[in-house]
């Protein structure tokens, strides 16, 4: 077999892409063979296998869909990994190829949909902050009070110690709120940047099958 | 190796061997091999992909008589490249802490 009855057949075998493909793919493996001086059909079945190996592993690799590995995390996330997570998938965004108007109207959209995200989560974040704090300070001026109290009006004191304590307590039972809260503001973030990467990556596989 | 590279990672080992210099198929493909046993017909479906991704771009150049096709990174190659470092350095870590607990294990 000589080399050109290799590549002919080969061609062949390829038969299911659509001609530039079959171009491409075949111009490839035509360099390598001169470049790696396989100048007889031997040669090149030894390294790059019979036409029918070699043009059925080119054939898989264009059967193989967008069924891309998604990735179970058997991990627990922590903010930290979130935060990497969302970075990630910026990058990801912003190396997909897409047309340049597009490409702008979706980042003034993702733009935003970020400011409007980070409003809203952090205007009901520093509520839950503010009511923490002052449950606090109320809670610690109202004890200071009674306690400066306590001789003069027993009575008086003991309403200020009640207070007080009111306050601290509703200080303390906020903390683990504000806690949540922040982790699930992080989580969400991630979800809703994952949710973006995944309908942009959809729609370019989309016109990927559709060129064929 | 018994062990299988996966997709992800050889995507990075090509843009990582293209960030230093362009190169051609079967130059490309020797550089890998040198270190990590490849099949030659392995590396074409990975660079038609990296392609399609534009995470590289390809250009030729006149070869004794012929136009070989050389490989370049692009930008978005470069930027793909720093978020796989980052990932392949957690997932070794990872891995590192049971497989390998005498080395000193750093808290992230």
């Amino acid at each position: 077999m000589s080399t050109d009855t290799y590549f002919q057949q080969v061609e062949q075998l390829l038969a299911p892409l659509n001609p530039d493909e079959r171009f491409e793919a075949i111009e490839y493996f035509k360099d390598y063979a001169q470049d790696a001086n396989l100048d007889t059909g031997d040669a090149l079945v030894a390294q790059l296998g019979t036409p029918k190996q070699l043009s059925r592993q080119i054939l898989a690799d264009y059967s193989i869909k967008a069924t891309e590995n998604q990735q179970v995390q058997g991990t627990k996330t922590n903010n930290r990994s979130t935060m990497r997570q969302i970075w990630l998938v910026l990058l990801a965004i912003l190396s997909l190829p897409m047309a340049i108007p597009l490409a702008i109207t979706v980042f003034v959209l993702i733009g935003a949909a970020i400011i409007v995200l980070i409003s809203i989560l952090g205007s009901i974040w520093i509520t839950i902050a503010a009511i923490t704090i002052s449950g606090f300070f109320i809670g610690g001026m109202a004890l200071y009070v009674a306690v400066g109290l306590v001789t003069t009006h027993l009575m008086t004191a003991i309403t200020y110690l009640g207070m007080g304590i009111a306050g601290l307590g509703i200080g303390l039972l906020l903390i683990p709120v504000l806690k949540w809260f922040t982790q699930a503001s992080f989580r969400s973030f991630a979800k809703f940047f994952r949710w973006i990467y995944q309908r942009l990556s959809n729609r370019r596989q989309a016109v990927e099958v559709s060129d064929k | 190796m018994s062990m299988p590279i996966s997709a992800d990672l050889l995507d990075g080992v090509v843009l990582a061997v293209l960030k230093h210099d362009d190169a051609y198929g079967y130059n490309l493909t020797q550089q890998i091999q040198d270190k990590i046993p490849l099949s030659p017909s392995t590396l074409y479906p990975v660079l038609r992909r990296l392609k399609a991704q534009d995470w590289l771009e390809t250009y030729d150049k006149p070869y004794q008589g012929r136009n070989r096709r050389y490989y370049r990174i692009t930008e978005a190659g470069r930027n793909h490249l720093t978020g796989l470092l980052v990932e392949w350095t957690a997932y070794k870590k990872q891995i590192d802490y049971f497989l390998n607990p005498t080395q000193p294990q750093k808290e992230a």
